[in-house]
């Protein structure tokens, strides 16, 4: 009908900083999606993913005080933060983490040669293929990889966040690559032999 | 290779968004109304803790202050128990600290020379009476109740048999009932009124014996009373005792042992019409008051006629209260499709309970009670509404079918012109919410009289949201909402700061009324911020109320 103004995003923050209950669920609307793909990159399942997204978001609220407005950095930024430690939290809580520290596998000389430059995987494997396959990573694996791939942090970084060495941190990471990569097949694609096909 | 596996999940899965289920939502902000809740409750647990400390604190720091005030020197013994020590010695009934006896004969042995008895009042209450015919004078007794509790050893003697040289006096304290005593300042000397039947309706005000040889009033053989109230000095037989049995003790003590004490300079007499004995006290009152004030003492000397000599007390109460307040929506968020009153208007009534503790010149005051609070703005929305004037065809296709020229195919549809229309409608919102209301105050008394006293209080008050109803404009959608379909409009707390005067006038010695102005500002919002815009309220009320003291 008639609308008048919207809240300043500022604002909004402001508002969530002093606890403003309602501030909090629009602020929840508005990056609850972008968060539970971060779970869902960490957990098992999808009710795991749910079960750290609510969590996350309590930790959220209750450190709402935490998080400076006036330092530039974005709220999903801070609230990722707080829901990639509080997904790890309750990897360590509810699976059993298995760090395994063996010596770094030799790479399988096929699969170095085996070119995926033709892979048209963005074409054939959909995201949620590829999310389940994450999901199926060893709980070890999994977080590693996550954390290696997607959050940028290097092996050193790894090895002082989850308290293993960083050997142990890179041998997890072969291993998660070489099962990701056993799962995506190849497959020739009409008019070029390299492309493969996926599931 | 590697870079290349990372690359994909990193390209696919990197940004991806799934919307949660929305029971994720619904169970989020369940645990976060709860978190809020239990904070809530942490909050107020943590200030009555803090009110609590604080008048324990107080109240002991008082006590304190009152015990070193009131000390008394070291050379007797009464003084350093602090406790009423009764001289009864040489016959004389000098005691205005009257043992009721319920024993029939009144054949009771009163403690004679330094018994110390240890006093706690119940309760008391002043009353002027006359003595009967025979003793035209007037008495002036407390229908007191006190417990006592004898603590030093005694020498016995008959009370009623006692002989004092002055014969025409009469002891009024006749019978006793175990629980007399006397005045709860004990620890203080204090002088009393002596009734001197032969002086006929006459009030006299007298000193010790030893220190005021003026005294026209001085009985020989013993140790006469600062004053006497009632009179107690003179011999007093059993028979006269029976004659005046209706009447009961003075609520005041005698002092003995306070010869070295001078309280009183002279003594003081005031003419009482007994047909009127209840005004002309108030009188006497006043005047003994400001006699007693301005009498230089080393011990300070409390008001012998005070009603509570306890300044100590917790009393309860019920309290009612009319408020009117405004505060102003945001004008910046106005724009032309809606006007509204800038002013809300808000009238409160409040009933409820509170319970107070008086430590001295200051007053704790907590309650809680029910206040509905009606606020009333008008707004003015401008409506578009689409009216039907007509209809045409509209041609949107021409196709021609290859091969065949004649055969065309036409595409058309009939359209409704419609016209806009504005409409102004201007509504009168009201609305009513219910609150649980916590008030607490400080206050302090800047004047206190036997009757009245009056002084300034300060505080906080804290709302809960119980109900809402009516209606009011939801800034941001425009329209005007329900409270009751929608009840996070209006906030779950409101906090206000109170400050004002209070006024407390006696009724009986128990009972008080108790009127207070004062302004009260909220000091959070009433409505949510984020769609209803305003500024805090503030206004005056005024609360009334009635006190029992405990």
């Amino acid at each position: 009908m008639l609308f008048i103004t919207k809240m300043n995003p500022n604002q909004l923050l402001h508002k969530f900083v002093r606890g403003n209950n309602i501030a909090f669920q629009k602020l929840y609307d508005q990056y609850s999606s972008a968060l539970m793909g971060v779970c869902l990159r960490f957990s098992r399942d999808r009710a795991d993913a749910e079960d750290m997204l609510q969590e996350g978001f309590i930790k959220i609220y209750k450190a709402r005080k935490t998080f400076d407005i006036e330092s530039g950095f974005s709220f999903y930024t801070w609230a990722k933060r707080i829901m990639i430690n509080n997904a790890i939290n309750y990897c360590k809580k509810n699976y059993r983490y298995i760090f395994s520290d063996h010596e770094l596998e030799i790479v399988d000389p096929d699969s170095e040669n085996r070119s995926i430059e033709g892979y048209k995987s963005e074409l054939a494997i959909t995201e949620a293929k590829l999310l389940k396959m994450v999901q199926e990573l060893p709980d070890g694996y999994r977080t590693i990889f996550n954390l290696y791939v997607f959050e940028n942090l290097t092996h050193l970084e790894i090895s002082e966040y989850l308290g293993i060495s960083p050997n142990t941190s890179k041998s997890q990471l072969s291993r998660a690559r070489k099962i990701l990569q056993n799962k995506i097949e190849p497959i020739p694609v009409p008019n070029t032999n390299e492309q493969i096909k996926v599931f | 290779m590697n870079e290349k596996i990372d690359n994909i999940f990193r390209d696919n899965l990197g940004n991806v968004q799934v919307p949660p289920a929305p029971y994720v939502k619904t169970g989020l902000v369940k645990e976060v109304s709860s978190i809020i809740y239990r904070k809530t409750l942490f909050s107020i647990a943590i200030i009555t803790t803090s009110v609590s400390v604080l008048v324990i604190t107080s109240s002991l720091v008082f006590q304190n202050v009152k015990k070193t005030s009131n000390e008394l020197p070291k050379d007797s013994e009464a003084y350093n128990t602090g406790l009423l020590s009764l001289d009864n010695s040489s016959g004389q009934a000098t005691s205005a600290s009257n043992a009721i006896n319920t024993i029939d004969d009144c054949d009771l042995e009163i403690i004679e020379d330094y018994t110390i008895q240890e006093l706690e009042p119940n309760s008391s209450e002043l009353l002027a009476q006359k003595t009967p015919a025979d003793n035209e004078g007037l008495a002036l007794n407390s229908l007191s109740s006190y417990s006592k509790k004898v603590t030093s050893e005694v020498r016995n003697s008959d009370i009623f048999s006692s002989k004092s040289t002055d014969n025409q006096t009469r002891r009024n304290d006749d019978y006793i009932n175990n629980k007399i005593t006397t005045d709860q300042l004990i620890e203080t000397p204090k002088p009393q009124v002596h009734f001197d039947s032969n002086s006929k309706n006459e009030i006299i005000l007298r000193e010790n014996a030893d220190t005021n040889n003026g005294s026209s009033r001085k009985s020989t053989g013993a140790k006469q009373p600062m004053a006497k109230y009632p009179h107690s000095t003179a011999q007093t037989t059993l028979n006269s005792l029976e004659e005046v049995s209706g009447l009961t003790h003075s609520k005041f003590s005698i002092e003995e042992d306070l010869a070295h004490e001078s309280l009183l300079p002279s003594d003081f007499r005031k003419t009482i019409d007994a047909s009127n004995e209840l005004i002309e006290l108030d009188k006497v009152y006043s005047e003994l008051d400001s006699e007693l004030e301005n009498t230089p003492t080393d011990i300070h000397n409390s008001n012998p006629f005070e009603i509570r000599p306890n300044k100590r007390f917790w009393s309860i109460g019920i309290a009612s209260g009319y408020g009117d307040y405004s505060n102003s929506l945001n004008s910046s968020l106005q724009n032309a499709d809606v006007q509204r009153a800038t002013t809300i208007n808000s009238k409160s009534n409040y009933l409820g309970l509170f319970t107070s503790r008086e430590l001295g010149r200051f007053k704790f005051s907590l309650g809680t009670g029910i206040e509905r609070m009606s606020q009333n703005y008008s707004v003015s929305t401008i409506s578009r509404t689409e009216e039907e004037i007509g209809s045409y065809v509209d041609l949107y296709e021409v196709v021609i079918i290859d091969g065949n020229p004649t055969e065309v195919y036409m595409g058309q549809e009939y359209v409704t012109s419609l016209v806009e229309k504005e409409e102004e409608i201007t509504s009168g919102l009201t609305n009513q919410i219910d609150y649980l209301q916590i008030p607490f105050s400080v206050g302090y008394d800047l004047f206190r009289g036997s009757r009245f006293d009056a002084g300034f209080s300060a505080g906080v008050i804290y709302n809960h949201k119980l109900n809402s109803t009516g209606h009011v404009l939801n800034e941001v959608t425009g329209v005007i909402s329900s409270l009751e379909l929608d009840k996070s409009l209006v906030n779950k707390s409101l906090w206000h700061y109170q400050m004002g005067i209070t006024i407390n006038r006696s009724i009986t010695e128990r009972i008080s009324v108790r009127v207070n102005p004062r302004l009260r500002i909220a000091s959070s919002k009433q409505f949510d911020e984020l769609r209803i815009q305003s500024t805090n309220y503030s206004g005056l009320d005024i609360n009334f109320g009635l006190q029992i003291k405990l």
